[in-house]
């Protein structure tokens, strides 16, 4: 089975969601009170069998009972089991790759149950299997729920690691055959063990009990003894656990019952069953995790042709690098309106880089490595001087937005998927879409004056000893004499023109500073020397130490701008 | 048998060729029973045959779970309607042969899409349709449609196929047949209805049957039958003189096409023998067209017409009341000096009066009751009072809807059982009666013949103007 929609009215936290589920595996992110949970348990109340579901008004949206909550969840690859003429082979719906939900399935439709949760103020559940032919809806029962197969694994999965009815271990187990027959013979063997060795103490008891109770005219149609109850030691298959040697597996780590439960849960899934995991991650070392989700996702081969599904939400960027793009999902909730969002695979190596960014709230778009660089020294020494207080603190993160012709693209998408978003470029080329443009779409965007690169601006900024120690950082004994004649070309001198790295004996009558720090600058901008994230933050250690000798400089206001915009 | 039994539960699209009485129902029922933990889809064409094949199944302990007996037209109707934009068929009354036609041609279409195909597979794990010589063309492409996706066995008797007028062909066994479905290896043959009442005649059939099928004649005087030449008015006779006998009696008129001679014998034989109307019911649905939509004097008049239709005595007995009421337009007729029937008189102003059917109902009750007037036409009569009763309880937008209801109802639990019967082949074909009389050989061509001969399982009489037939073969 397979989810394609879910609408949901009035539930918890939402108040209206319709999200049209497109992958077999769903990971689902977004700040907490996003509704995430809520989405869980709503799909989960409408597909599982339970029926002993019990409601309050606090499940309504703002506890308002006036009217009902409605769940509708729209599910293909079925089960043969359910679409016969004597279930719902009469009430299929049909779902368009294109159009969606359609009344009856045509040609090139998937047939699909639309099954709706329906609880009114009486807090009583209805399941429903609806289409337009039968507006009424036709019950569904729990048996019939069932057969969707549709599991939750929360932190408590001791109970799946019995045979109880409706476990993943009774289900992978399948036809249990006279399993009851034994467990009863099994009691009946417990007690007759116990009445063999029974101490005297509680033998010598039942002899005087028999004497009291004789004496008030209470006489035994056998005689009393000791004996266990059956009624009290009756093995349930819900007694019959999986068991590590002789320890239950119940008692080791929450991480490996969790992975022992999903191993089964995901052979289930290959026949057709539907995952729901609330924080995959839990209780899990990040190898495991990652191993976990790799398992769960079905292998490229198998995308068109498994029939299961399953959806997970997560807070840990390990299920977010190891997830296909297009299987994660962002959730955002405003005023009682949730919207999930599908990422496209043009943010795939965003995902792979900068996982982090999809778990936060602000993000700066960098035009490349060296501003990340940058900003990330810039953010540890803030932290430093700020009792830790930096860019995590807010929810914000830098990020690589690929070069001037990419990064307002990255920004414009990003903001478009409700991040707030800033975009910090350079200055010396014009960059598309254009900076009216990006603004136009709510994102603040920070170029430095005077149509100069990050490296110049910098360079020009800085007083002339943090320029000299840029120098020296830049430069090792294998390359000084290269860049430093890269500098002199800049100024049209010779090579061989500046022999020792020391730019106050550069100056001269003919070469003045402004020139000089230009010319490092640029020769720093285009032969890359700082164009990589850890050449990048050593550049912003020089900075961040200089800022405050530098307050009126347009390297500082703009920064400082960037920090209010963060700490906003 | 056994072996005719497991061939057609291994079958995958054959067909099965079962003369009259040689256990066709036996064996399909215990072919089902074969496929155990599968469901078998049953279909056929009369509800009658419905029920029987039910009993069967049910007599011989299959479970319930292993089979769904059904009509064509019935099954077709739920698929349908069930996707009436994909059928394009959305009407849950069909009524006249095109709007039968139209729905066999919808569900076929449906039965074309991938979905359900998948429904159909998930239900199914088979497929038998009995009296497949009944098949119109299109029920037939519906039936082919299902042998594209499930083991389909098509059972029935060439020589049992005769059928009433229709837009939709029926279908040809040779031709449609043959080509389509493997034959059976095995075959039944055996004529099992005879064997515990009358073997001889039996086996007489069974050369009958071989001697239609070669195209010679049929000579009846050495025939184990009781074989009379038919003269101006022994019909009559021979049909009072069964009355005695015991069990059920079914005279068969060679009218085929209409119901009129039918009609006209039973209202002769006063009311010892009834007139039966066909499935589709077209009278009873006239009859409550026309007393709904007549008000004032002519709910009368139309009363009495129609109580005319089912009894004798009433068109002579009333023709007064009914003249007055004619003539008195829309205001109400005089009756103050009439001597005889005036509680009927009575009764009929009332019902022109008002507008409550329940005066029709109090009137037609008065009518059954005039002595010397026989009831021939029971069917029609107490369908109709069915009628207005459901009608007057609510629930029907109008009275044809309501005879409609009840008329389908009927189809459920199947024809009442009178005890004598006059009908004609097509309305009796499948059905089984002790003692069949045939009313005028000589006119039946070769598969009314067959039919006819075979209704009876005690005794057969046979009228004819020769004692040596020569049945006309249809072409």
């Amino acid at each position: 089975m397979q989810i394609r929609q879910v609408t949901i009215s009035r539930f918890r936290g939402i108040c209206h969601l319709q999200w049209k589920v497109n992958s077999p595996t769903v990971c689902l992110i977004g700040p907490n009170d996003s509704t995430k949970t809520t989405l869980l348990d709503a799909i989960d109340y409408t597909l599982s069998s339970r029926w002993n579901l019990t409601f309050s008004d606090t499940d309504f949206y703002q506890g308002d009972t006036s009217e009902p909550i409605e769940i509708t969840v729209v599910v293909g690859q079925l089960p043969e089991s359910l679409i016969g003429l004597d279930k719902f082979g009469e009430h299929l719906q049909g779902w368009n790759k294109q159009s969606g939900l359609v009344d009856e399935p045509g040609p090139d439709d998937e047939a699909v149950l639309v099954i709706r949760l329906r609880v009114t103020a009486s807090l009583e559940p209805e399941w429903m299997v609806i289409n337009e032919r039968t507006p009424d809806g036709v019950r569904i029962s729990s048996r019939h729920r069932e057969l969707l197969g549709v599991s939750r694994i929360g932190s408590y999965v001791d109970r799946e690691l019995s045979w109880s009815r409706g476990t993943s271990l009774s289900k992978f187990t399948g036809d249990m055959g006279s399993l009851s027959e034994i467990l009863a013979k099994a009691s009946r063997t417990a007690s007759q063990a116990v009445a063999q060795d029974t101490l005297p103490e509680l033998h010598s008891a039942s002899e005087r009990i028999q004497e009291v109770v004789g004496r008030l005219g209470v006489k035994p149609r056998q005689e009393f003894r000791p004996a266990l109850d059956l009624h009290s030691i009756s093995v349930g298959v819900g007694g019959l656990a999986l068991h590590d040697g002789n320890i239950p597996l119940r008692q080791s780590g929450l991480g490996s019952r969790k992975l022992v439960v999903l191993g089964l849960q995901k052979e289930l899934t290959k026949q057709g069953a539907v995952l729901l995991i609330d924080e995959i991650e839990h209780g899990l070392e990040p190898h495991r995790l990652r191993q976990l989700v790799r398992t769960v996702r079905p292998a490229a081969a198998e995308v068109g042709a498994t029939n299961g599904q399953t959806i997970f939400t997560t807070h840990s960027t390990i299920p977010i690098v190891e997830s296909c793009v297009t299987d994660i999902h962002l959730v955002r909730a405003t005023d009682g309106t949730t919207k999930i969002i599908q990422l496209d695979s043009d943010l795939q190596s965003l995902v792979r880089t900068v996982p982090e960014a999809f778990l936060a709230h602000k993000l700066i778009v960098c035009e490349g490595k060296t501003e990340v660089g940058v900003l990330r020294a810039l953010d540890r020494v803030w932290a430093q001087n700020n009792n830790g207080i930096g860019f995590a603190y807010y929810g914000a993160v830098a990020v690589d937005g690929g070069g001037c012709s990419k990064a307002p693209g990255v920004a414009k998408k990003l903001k478009s998927l409700g991040y707030d978003v800033l975009l910090l470029v350079d200055s010396d080329a014009p960059i598309t879409p254009s900076k009216d443009e990006v603004e136009q779409a709510g994102i603040p965007v920070i170029q430095w004056a005077g149509d100069v690169n990050t490296e110049t601006r910098v360079c020009l900024d800085l007083p002339l000893e943090a320029v000299q120690e840029i120098l020296d950082t830049a430069i090792a004994p294998d390359n000084q004499q290269s860049r430093l004649d890269t500098i002199a070309g800049n100024l049209g001198l010779r090579t061989g023109s500046f022999a020792e790295p020391l730019i106050r004996n550069w100056i001269s009558a003919d070469l003045d500073e402004g020139q000089l720090r230009r010319a490092i600058g640029t020769s720093a901008h285009t032969k890359s020397w700082f164009k990589n994230i850890t050449y990048g933050e050593a550049l912003g250690e020089i900075v961040a130490k200089q800022l405050e000798t530098i307050p009126d400089s347009d390297l500082a206001k703009k920064l400082a701008a960037l920090k209010t915009w963060v700490t906003s | 048998m056994s072996t005719v039994i497991q061939q057609l539960a291994a079958a995958k699209r054959a067909f099965l060729v079962a003369a009259a009485g040689c256990g066709k129902t036996q064996a399909i029922a215990c072919a089902v029973a074969e496929s155990v933990g599968e469901r078998q889809l049953i279909l056929t064409h009369t509800h009658a045959g419905v029920h029987s094949l039910r009993k069967r199944l049910r007599s011989l302990g299959v479970p319930r779970k292993q089979y769904e007996v059904e009509t064509i037209a019935g099954w077709s109707l739920r698929l349908a309607l069930a996707y009436p934009v994909r059928s394009g068929f959305g009407n849950p009354k069909p009524q006249t042969s095109t709007e039968w036609t139209q729905l066999y041609v919808g569900a076929t279409q449906l039965l074309s899409l991938p979905f359900m195909q998948d429904v159909i597979q998930a239900t199914y794990a088979g497929v038998y349709v009995d009296e497949y010589q009944d098949c119109t063309q299109t029920q037939h492409r519906l039936i082919l449609a299902l042998a594209q996706l499930l083991p389909c066995r098509v059972l029935g008797d060439p020589l049992q196929g005769i059928f009433g007028f229709g837009n939709d062909t029926i279908i040809d066994w040779d031709a449609d047949v043959r080509s389509e479905f493997d034959a059976l290896p095995s075959t039944l043959d055996t004529p099992w209805r005879w064997q515990a009442h009358n073997q001889r005649l039996g086996e007489w059939l069974s050369e009958v049957r071989t001697l239609i099928e070669a195209g010679q004649p049929i000579d009846l005087d050495q025939a184990p039958i009781c074989w009379l030449r038919s003269t101006e008015n022994n019909q009559r006779r021979i049909c009072f003189d069964k009355i005695r006998a015991a069990g059920t009696v079914i005279a068969i008129h060679p009218e085929n096409h209409h119901a009129h001679g039918c009609h006209k014998l039973a209202s002769q034989l006063r009311g010892n023998y009834h007139s039966i109307e066909e499935m589709e019911a077209k009278a009873l649905m006239k009859w409550a067209r026309q007393i709904e939509l007549a008000h004032t004097n002519e709910r009368a008049v139309a009363t009495i017409d129609f109580a005319s239709e089912c009894m004798t005595q009433v068109s002579t007995q009333l023709r007064g009341i009914k003249d007055k009421f004619s003539a008195s337009g829309t205001s109400t007729p005089d009756f103050s000096r009439i001597r005889k029937h005036e509680a009927i008189a009575a009764a009929l102003v009332s019902a022109s009066r008002s507008d409550d059917l329940a005066d029709v109902v109090n009137a037609l009750r008065l009518i059954r009751e005039i002595g010397d007037a026989y009831l021939y036409r029971a069917d029609l009569w107490y369908e109709m009072l069915r009628s207005i009763k459901a009608y007057l309880a609510g629930g029907f937008s109008s009275l044809p809807d309501a005879a409609w209801h009840v008329r389908t109802q009927a189809r459920f639990s199947g024809r009442r059982d009178f005890q004598r019967i006059v009908s004609r082949t097509l309305l009796v074909k499948g059905l089984e009666f002790d003692h069949a009389i045939v009313l005028d050989a000589d006119n039946m061509d070769t598969k009314n013949l067959y039919v006819a001969l075979t209704r009876g399982s005690k005794s057969l009489t046979v009228l004819s103007q020769e004692p040596v037939l020569n049945p006309w073969r249809e072409e």
